[in-house]
């Protein structure tokens, strides 16, 4: 077995407001095979988000440790998160939340800029990124002028476009309706399965979950239970 | 009587202050009646302290401007008057000798003494007049004075003689040490001086004085140093009894004023003096005088010249209250008698006995000119001068001057703060839309949601209206103050003192709350026309689906507002009834103002009646239009008519304009092409005609409208239009310019993530942005105006041979002490060397008439003469701004001025009848200010005319036809730096000079010579020679001057001004830097989310930072950069139009404070988008994302 992509262990999360505390995380162990699918599912409260904005570097942890790639994100500061991100990571948000001021294709641009890629460069991988997920026709649109399951494809576009190791996605469907939510998970198990990145989504759709790899049960602050999803056997490496 | 833009200020203040009871009565009503909804407004005010304070500070900008001019205007005023009651004590009225009267100080034709008789008359008559509390004869004359012990002279000290028996009523006497004493207590030899004086020569008292009059030197001592005020005046002042003045004088028995005291003391009943002026004017009529001018007048052939005149109004010199006049003076004629006492005081008055000689001269009844000239002269023996009155009807003048120059400029900054208040407004309402969407969904109604809106704003806009009254007093006496150091030590007892009327203050706090209360309104307005899905959403506002009401519910919609008045109406009388017995009549009260929401409402209706239609564009197309044509057809001749005004003209092809432009966009749209396309051409093309039309040259469309009427407010309106046009334009084509900044500086790749969505926010959000960038532009360019204006003056040091002539020192000697030969006193003078006097040039003034041939003028009006001597005539370098070229020798180049002025000056040398006039005595370029005193102008030269005129004939005499009459021939004029900076005389700069042989024309008396002007030996130090020309020619009470270091001190003081109103105009600025503070506090919460999901994909906090700063800076620079080109722009039309009568102005841009501005306007934007960019850089990402 090589060595997992994600491993984060005892890992401990409290949010104080005022006087009441909420332990969202309580001693949480959550390993990922590289090129795996895991789909970490929960009702509402139940910590699911909390645990992938920790994981991924977003949120600060009380106890516990995170590698990614057997490094340790504990010791990274603010501004070396911000690179790890940049190179290593992608999101996918319930609400898209592409920069509204922003055509398709400059939001899929943007990580690619930012990792100092040319313009020239970017404006054709992010062309061919809004291809892969079949938006090709709509690169110059702005978020409004786009449905809400065609947002959430330039979102995946541009959470891909770095080729990142790792893609978080948090509740990606949450905002469509069941026709959508079914395109926008086919499209990520493609993805998942050409081009080989681990993918962690967040979701309470059980329909959702059972076309992961694995599924990760969440409830108050725990993991639960783990089994198989519908996909199991696919590309993760055993 | 204290104005504010032509309004009495007392009324406005009242008005305003009605109007803003009411309107807060309104709001406290309707809050009484749902007070729910206070409580769910109010409490929104201390979530945020940081927005809180920001949007209090906007608000209050504008009451802050308005307070801070009406401040200054209040102590101008209230300076000059106090100037003016220290100066003249009890002195209401002053009587002087008629001729006096007519040619003022300088006048030398007739006796300014009265005599004895005279003098017996004057007391008896008064005597009986019970308004009257003193009567005060007395001798005032310019004269030299020497301190024996401290060897310093004061070469123009005003000495007083009093009558020591008459002094009642004039106050007392106080030395400084507090003693009250009197002239009577002075002995035979013995004076006061008071303070002033006595700083001048470092006086004590006991000390030996020395006073030169013109029966020679007389010797003083000094009894006490007195107080100003009174008696005493403000002035350098030496008092003695009238005795010991009329000896010295050589004048026994004879005074050359008598002063007159009303009752009430210094601050005298105002009203009163023109009743005690008029009786005074009735009973120094001469009996047989009036009887005969009435008998010449009387002839049929004499009245209907005069009808005739009146008819015809050559030249608009009949202002409506003069035709009153001379009508009124008309029927006395045909039907009164020459005792009547309206003809008495009608006779007195100049403007009408003017007019009757022009109109007998114009009959060509020539015979019956100079006799009707005489009696009207001879008609007064006395001249009567209300002194306090039109002094202090001058203080309200000047005052109300300061007030209407700092609203104006102030206004753009108004303006500008008003659009931020509306900006906050906007903010406030984008940041509550959820909320508010909510609120409707659940079944609030729209009117809620205003009142809610309006609530809030009301209670933000009467705080910020204190503060901003306040923080405007605290300003303006701040502006004060360096406006007292500017002026520098107080000159002739004239000091600014701070001063604020109760008027003023409550004008100001109400005009600033109403237009804040207006502009909240407004904006509460706009604010509830959301959409309430869109509002739950947050979508952006741009895709509200514009609704139009159906035509049958629009007119239904008049029907039902035109009703409520009655249904109003209805339930008040109801009421009544019903509450009788609880408080009803106080609720009937409240609720009476309903009647302004009514009123909003059928306003409202009617507008939605029409709005729809606007979006074509043809409504304004043809309303423009017919403008336009209205202008060009209606009556040119006529001044009054308000269709050929500039503002009419501009305002109509504005709106033809912009109807062009939505017609174009109307019509693109409805050929399928997208909203986007439509509107960016159409608004675009609407934006790019207006500023076309607004850049204008001033009289470039004249050839279509004629010349148009217009003044100040062309300026203010211009500017907005400008700016706003330039904004819309670029506005609709923002994309160029990002595309432009990502060009050049994308290159940079830390820079490249960033720049992108930076340039991209503000561009999206046209309206905010847009209103910003208008800010910015608006300030800036203002700033930019006044500092090239400025800086034109300036240049006068490069060649100070314009002012001074090309003399170092002028010197002017007293009229009674004359040096009959200068040239020869600087040989014999100890001290004086006349080496150092290479050339020495001498002329003197008279105070003439002047009527200029084939003019529509036809009487002769008044204008200084000055005489020069022939080495005058050869060294002035004074040069011209308009010449006859055919008085110029062959073949000189008329591109060299100094080669031409020179040429002019000597053809006046060679020829005698030659003269040449003042710049300012031709016709002013439309649009100016006219301040000048009405006396005679050139006709058919304007000052703005080009260089080569035609010579024309004036003919030259003495006042009132004394004397002989002299013909001459106008070949130039000299440009407007000549004489400007000649403080001592400011009459020179309205002059007519000419070789000095006029004098022998239309003097009977030789002139003497009493101005000198100096070129000095290389190496002469002026400031050392000045000192000691005056100390050699004490006798003659010689005033040397320094001319360069009058330029320069001149020169400071306007300086000094302009950075005053440099800080005024700061204010403006501190508006626009706070719109970008709430613009981007208020990004920072509408874009948490996206600055979370920035983050989460690898933005560092530092380049969010850097990514809101790049933000502001761009509006900045954009709002900056079109307000310099405008603003540079606009003035170099403006020097365009300057230059023709300022030969010589150069247009520079003044660079150093251009930068300060701008370095200014960017560094402050910066400071405060600080605090919000860095609150959006701290934002983790995941506590941002949970927004979602």
């Amino acid at each position: 077995m090589t060595e997992p992509i994600i491993n984060a262990q005892g890992v401990v999360k409290t949010y104080r407001s005022r006087d009441v505390e909420v332990n969202a995380l309580r001693n949480v162990d959550f390993v990922v095979q590289r090129g795996e699918m895991v789909a970490v599912m929960g009702p509402s409260g139940s910590g699911k988000t909390t645990l992938l904005n920790c994981v991924s570097g977003l949120d600060a942890i009380d106890s516990g440790d995170i590698q990614i790639n057997s490094q340790s994100l504990l010791g990274m500061t603010d501004n070396e998160l911000s690179d790890y991100r940049a190179r290593f990571m992608g999101f996918v948000f319930q609400s898209f939340n592409l920069l509204p001021v922003l055509s398709a294709r400059e939001n899929v641009e943007l990580p690619l800029v930012l990792a100092g890629v040319g313009s020239s460069k970017a404006r054709s991988v992010a062309l061919e990124k809004l291809d892969q997920v079949g938006l090709a026709d709509r690169a110059d649109h702005t978020p409004a002028e786009l449905s809400g399951g065609q947002a959430q494809r330039v979102a995946i576009a541009r959470a891909l476009a770095n080729e990142p190791a790792i893609v978080w996605a948090d509740e990606p469907t949450g905002n469509l309706d069941s026709e959508n939510s079914n395109d926008i998970m086919n499209l990520l198990i493609r993805m998942n399965k050409e081009l080989g990145q681990t993918f962690v989504i967040v979701t309470h759709g059980d329909e959702v979950g059972e076309l992961a790899d694995r599924i990760v049960g969440m409830r108050d602050g725990e993991i639960e239970s783990e089994r198989a999803g519908k996909n199991a056997g696919g590309t993760a490496a055993k | 009587m204290r104005e504010f833009f032509g309004r009495d200020m007392e009324m406005l203040a009242t008005v305003l202050a009605i109007l803003l009871i009411i309107s807060l009565g309104t709001v406290l009503f309707l809050a009484f009646r749902n007070r729910i909804l206070v409580k769910l407004a109010l409490r929104n005010i201390p979530r945020r302290p940081a927005q809180t304070i920001l949007i209090v500070v906007g608000l209050m900008l504008s009451t802050t401007i308005i307070s801070a001019s009406l401040a200054i205007g209040d102590t101008v005023a209230i300076s000059i008057r106090s100037a003016v009651l220290d100066a003249l004590g009890n002195t209401d009225i002053r009587i002087r000798t008629t001729t006096a009267a007519v040619g003022g100080d300088g006048s030398i034709t007739d006796d300014t003494y009265l005599q004895p008789e005279q003098i017996q008359t004057v007391l008896d008559t008064t005597a009986g007049n019970s308004n009257i509390d003193g009567v005060l004869p007395q001798v005032r004359e310019i004269l030299p004075v020497l301190d024996n012990r401290t060897q310093l002279t004061e070469a123009r000290m005003n000495v007083v003689g009093f009558d020591a028996a008459r002094t009642d009523g004039f106050g007392p006497i106080t030395t400084i040490d507090g003693q009250q004493t009197a002239v009577s207590d002075l002995a035979a030899g013995e004076v006061f001086l008071n303070e002033s004086a006595a700083d001048e020569i470092e006086a004590q008292a006991g000390d030996s004085l020395t006073l030169v009059s013109p029966s020679g030197r007389h010797d003083f001592t000094l009894r006490a140093v007195v107080r100003e005020g009174g008696l005493a005046a403000n002035d350098d002042r030496l008092i003695m009894s009238l005795s010991d003045m009329q000896r010295i004088m050589g004048r026994e028995g004879q005074v050359n004023r008598i002063d007159v005291s009303l009752l009430g003391g210094r601050e005298g009943p105002a009203d009163l003096s023109e009743e005690v002026a008029d009786d005074l004017r009735i009973l120094f009529t001469d009996d047989a005088v009036a009887d005969q001018l009435f008998q010449t007048l009387s002839d049929p052939a004499v009245i209907s010249a005069i009808e005739q005149r009146i008819a015809d109004n050559p030249g608009n010199t009949i202002s409506p209250s003069r035709k009153t006049d001379l009508e009124e003076y008309v029927s006395l004629l045909k039907s009164g008698s020459s005792e009547s006492e309206r003809f008495r005081l009608l006779t007195l008055n100049q403007a009408v006995s003017g007019q009757v000689i022009a109109a007998v001269e114009s009959a060509g009844l020539s015979d019956l000119v100079l006799p009707i000239t005489f009696m009207y002269f001879q008609a007064s023996t006395l001249f009567i001068d209300e002194l306090k009155q039109s002094g202090l009807e001058a203080a309200e003048l000047f005052g109300n001057l300061f007030t209407t120059f700092f609203s104006i400029f102030g206004s753009f900054s108004i303006i500008v703060g008003l659009l931020l208040i509306f900006l906050v407004f906007v903010m406030l309402a984008a940041e509550r839309a959820a909320e508010m969407g909510i609120a409707r969904a659940v079944g609030t109604k729209r009117r809620h949601l205003v009142q809610m809106f309006t609530f809030e704003g009301v209670a933000y806009s009467v705080g910020a209206a204190i503060i901003g009254t306040i923080v405007g007093i605290i300003a303006s006496g701040g502006l004060v103050a360096l406006l007292v150091n500017a002026i520098g030590a107080a000159d002739d007892g004239f000091e600014f003192k701070f001063s604020l009327t109760a008027t003023s203050l409550i004008a100001g706090f109400s005009l600033g709350l109403l237009l804040t209360l207006a502009t909240v309104a407004v904006s509460a307005y706009r604010v509830s026309k959301l959409n309430i899905v869109v509002a739950i959403r947050g979508l952006p506002p741009e895709f509200i689906p514009s609704e139009t009401v159906p035509l049958k519910q629009r007119f239904q919609n008049i029907g039902k507002a035109l009703i409520s008045p009655l249904w109003l109406l209805f339930v008040l009388l109801t009421d009544r009834v019903e509450d009788k017995h609880r408080g009803g009549t106080i609720r009937a009260f409240f609720r009476s103002f309903l009647i302004i929401p009514i009123f909003w409402r059928i306003i409202l209706s009617i507008w939605q009646m029409f709005s729809p239609y606007l979006n074509t564009g043809l409504p304004q197309l043809v309303l423009g239009g017919l403008g336009v044509a209205a202008t060009v057809i209606s009556d040119r001749t006529d001044t009054d008519n308000f269709f050929h005004t500039s503002f009419f003209f501009s305002m109509s092809a504005s709106l033809f304009l912009v109807g062009v432009g939505q017609v174009f966009r109307h019509q693109i749209r409805n050929r399928g092409y997208r909203q986007e396309v439509a509107d960016r051409v159409g608004f675009t093309l609407m934006g790019g005609l207006l500023l076309v039309l607004w850049l204008l040259p001033f009289n470039a469309l004249n050839w279509l409208t004629g010349e148009l009427g217009g003044g100040i407010e062309m300026f203010i309106i211009s500017g907005v239009w400008m700016v706003a046009s330039a904004v819309w334009v670029v506005m609709y084509n923002a994309d160029l310019i990002a595309k432009a900044a990502q060009g050049t500086f994308g290159r940079i790749t830390t820079l490249r993530p960033i720049l992108k969505p930076a340039i991209a926010y503000p561009t999206s959000s046209r309206f905010r942005t847009g209103l910003t960038v208008a800010m910015f532009a608006l300030v800036i360019f203002t700033m930019m105006v006044f500092s090239i204006l400025n800086n034109l003056g300036t240049n006068i040091l490069d060649s100070p041979d314009q002012a001074t002539g090309g003399f170092e020192v002028r010197a002017e000697t007293s009229q009674e002490l004359p040096i009959s030969d200068i040239t020869t006193a600087i040989d014999a003078a100890p001290g004086l060397n006349r080496a150092d006097f290479p050339v020495i040039a001498s002329s003197a003034v008279v105070f003439a008439e002047a009527r200029q041939e084939g003019a529509e003028e036809l009487r002769f009006l008044s204008v200084p003469v000055v005489g020069v001597d022939d080495s005058y005539l050869r060294n002035a370098r004074f040069e011209m701004s308009h010449y006859d070229p055919s008085y110029l020798p062959a073949g000189i180049d008329t591109d060299d001025e100094v080669a031409v002025s020179r040429a002019i000056w000597d053809r006046l040398l060679a020829d005698p009848t030659l003269a040449i006039v003042s710049n300012s005595l031709l016709e002013q370029s439309a649009g100016g200010f006219n301040l000048g005193p009405s006396g005679f102008e050139v006709e058919g030269i304007a000052q703005n005319d080009d260089e080569e005129i035609e010579a024309f004939q004036i003919s030259i005499r003495q006042p009132l036809g004394l004397g002989g009459t002299a013909e001459r021939t106008v070949i130039a004029a000299t440009t407007a730096f000549a004489g400007q900076y000649e403080a001592e005389d400011g009459d020179a700069v309205r002059a007519i000079t000419m070789n000095a042989t006029v004098f022998d024309e239309i003097s009977d008396w030789p002139v003497p010579f009493t101005t000198h002007r100096f070129q000095l030996a290389d190496g002469v130090d002026p400031g050392r020679i000045t000192a000691q020309m005056e100390t050699a020619f004490l006798d003659n009470s010689l005033l040397a001057t320094d001319m360069i270091d009058e330029i320069q001190d001149s020169l400071d003081q306007n300086n000094a001004f302009t950075r005053l109103f440099q800080a005024f105009m700061g204010l403006g600025l501190v508006v626009g830097v706070t719109a970008l503070g709430v613009l981007s506090f208020r990004a920072v919460v509408e874009r948490r989310v996206s600055i979370g999901m920035m983050r989460a994909i690898g933005y560092k906090s530092r380049m969010i930072q850097v990514q809101f700063l790049l933000e502001s800076v761009f509006v900045t620079v954009l709002g900056t950069a079109l307000g310099l080109g405008l603003g540079a722009y606009l003035s170099w039309n403006l020097v365009k139009d300057l230059r023709d009568s300022f030969d010589g102005l150069n247009y520079s841009i003044p660079w150093l404070s251009v930068a300060v501005i701008v370095i200014i306007a960017i560094v402050a934007s910066l400071l405060t988008t600080l605090i919000p960019a860095r609150q959006a850089s701290r934002i983790y990402p995941s506590e941002a994302l949970r927004y979602e």
